[in-house]
């Protein structure tokens, strides 16, 4: 005859099986005709008995309770206190994690450099035929045909560097990269040869001031966030930081859809490289590919209001460069990055 | 229906301060983790929507999570043992009842029976010691009903051996 299991019958002793449980009435069963097991449970109850006499022993003094008040008003000063900090803790939150993942898979460790495309830094100005750059993050999609007014519905936003750098790209080139900025001959040829700008839609400018006015936003939560990290610390990370090798980093800003490295001029100034990453880059390439030409610089009057800059291409990246400084200033400065 | 927490409160709080101090072997600090316990399931949106009938389980969950992180503050704990056996060496101080010690020496023997048993072991005992079912134990440790009867007989029969061996011991030791 096989006995009942010690583990059984003791959960059979602690009531663990419901009475009608399968398990409990095969125990029952067995019981009522074997005298060891039913000795054995005795045993099992007088085990559990002892146990839990020793266990009395070790109990503190005072087991009062405090009021069941008291807890809950901590808790609803506690809920009280959450809502104001959840919103920007969030925020931040989600920029510093998508920065990190972004990182993550490794989009700086040096993107190899897309032979289909002329380095601008040396070719003159007549060969880079280059749609605008679309720049990331401070806006919604920013269009490459919006600055284009001949070019497709402009039903999208421009960033305001990319319509920044228009202002020097000549209309016969129709380039909207002006991603050859480093040769000189590019830029006395496009400097020579102005175009006749044509003017933008007052929907696009306006359109165009929000975009600035979001990057303005974005920079200004950025900078609350936990984005932004040292130049030792790129290095430590193995990040690929394109630069302007003569001037001090001041800090890289690591954002959702771009890294944005901020060098300090002699005079204090800081000048902005907003470095796309590979979505960016391989967008670019799509509408290249598909021939999508670049608009036409706006007019000169509304080119006051744009925010200066220079486009460079770099190791494969799109580097935007803005900063209080004359577009040509910028331009130059944009030719040094590497 | 949403928990009456009030009512697991009243219900649960001696229970859970006595788990807790066999946890931990620091009465105000058990009194600190339920009370701990109680503010996080008050706080935590899942735990008011379950029914009564877990919650229990569901305070001796975080209750568990609680002292484990407490208790592996071992330095707490080795000092513990060391002042309780400096007290037991020292002479009977005149302001201390003999029953207040004699409650302190078994309790002290209850703790290091305990540490005689495994982690899994203790854990187990002290739960069903602290009025969970073997369902709301094999919901927390993933142990069938038969396995916890197992673990049960086992950590009784050691904490019962460890426990009048040390008390025999002492008994001994006082003549």
């Amino acid at each position: 005859m096989s006995h009942v299991d010690d583990g059984e019958l003791t959960a059979y002793a602690d009531g663990a099986y419901p009475v009608d449980d399968p398990v409990a009435l095969r125990i029952s069963a067995h019981l009522s005709t074997c005298a060891n097991c039913r000795t054995r449970l005795e045993q099992n109850e007088d085990l559990r008995t002892r146990a839990a006499e020793i266990l009395s022993y070790a109990a503190p003094a005072s087991l009062q309770a405090p009021p069941f008040e008291s807890l809950q008003a901590q808790v609803n000063e506690q809920r009280a206190a959450i809502p104001r900090a959840v919103p920007l803790a969030w925020a931040a939150t989600i920029i510093l994690a998508l920065g990190i993942g972004w990182f993550g898979r490794g989009a700086w460790q040096g993107v190899p450099q897309r032979s289909s495309i002329a380095m601008e830094e040396t070719a003159p100005a007549a060969s880079a035929v280059e749609p605008p750059i679309a720049t990331p993050a401070p806006t919604s999609e920013a269009d490459m045909t919006s600055a284009r007014p001949q070019s497709a519905p402009a039903a999208k936003t421009r960033a305001p560097q990319i319509a920044a750098a228009d202002q020097v790209r000549t209309d016969a080139e129709n380039v909207a990269t002006d991603a050859a900025v480093g040769a000189a001959a590019g830029r006395a040829a496009i400097a020579a040869t102005p175009p006749p700008p044509a003017a933008p839609p007052p929907a696009m400018a306006a359109r165009e001031e929000q975009a600035v006015a979001r990057d303005q936003a974005l920079k200004a939560e950025a900078a609350n966030a936990v984005g932004y990290i040292s130049a030792a610390e790129a290095e430590r990370r193995g990040l690929v930081v394109p630069r302007i090798p003569e001037l001090p980093i001041a800090r890289i800003g690591l954002f959702a859809a771009n890294m944005v490295v901020e060098q300090t001029l002699p005079d204090g100034k800081v000048v902005h490289l907003t470095v796309s990453n590979e979505a960016e880059v391989a967008q670019f390439e799509t509408r290249r590919a598909q021939g999508e030409r670049a608009a036409a610089p706006p007019a000169p009057a509304a080119q006051a209001s744009r925010v200066p800059s220079a486009v460079a291409r770099v190791r494969g990246r799109i580097v935007n460069v803005t900063g209080d400084l004359p577009v040509d200033s910028l331009q130059a400065l944009a030719a040094k990055i590497r | 229906m949403s928990t009456d927490w009030n009512s697991v409160y009243r219900a649960t709080y001696e229970d859970l301060v006595r788990f807790l101090y066999r946890k931990v072997w620091d009465a105000e600090r058990a009194h600190d983790l339920a009370q701990e316990t109680f503010l996080r399931c008050l706080r935590d949106r899942a735990a008011n929507a379950q029914p009564m009938g877990n919650a229990r389980a569901f305070v001796f969950t975080v209750a568990n999570n609680l002292a484990r992180d407490e208790a592996r503050s071992v330095i707490r704990r080795k000092k513990h043992l060391t002042l309780l056996k400096s007290e037991a060496e020292t002479a009977t101080p005149p302001v201390i009842a003999e029953e207040t010690i004699e409650q302190e020496r078994k309790q002290a023997a209850v703790e290091a029976a305990l540490a005689q048993l495994s982690d899994r072991d203790r854990e187990i005992l002290l739960l069903w010691d602290a009025g969970l079912t073997y369902q709301d134990i094999a919901a927390q440790t993933g142990l069938s009903i038969g396995a916890i009867g197992t673990t049960l007989s086992r950590a009784r029969r050691r904490l019962v051996e460890a426990f009048e061996t040390t008390e025999g011991t002492q008994n001994v030791a006082r003549g």
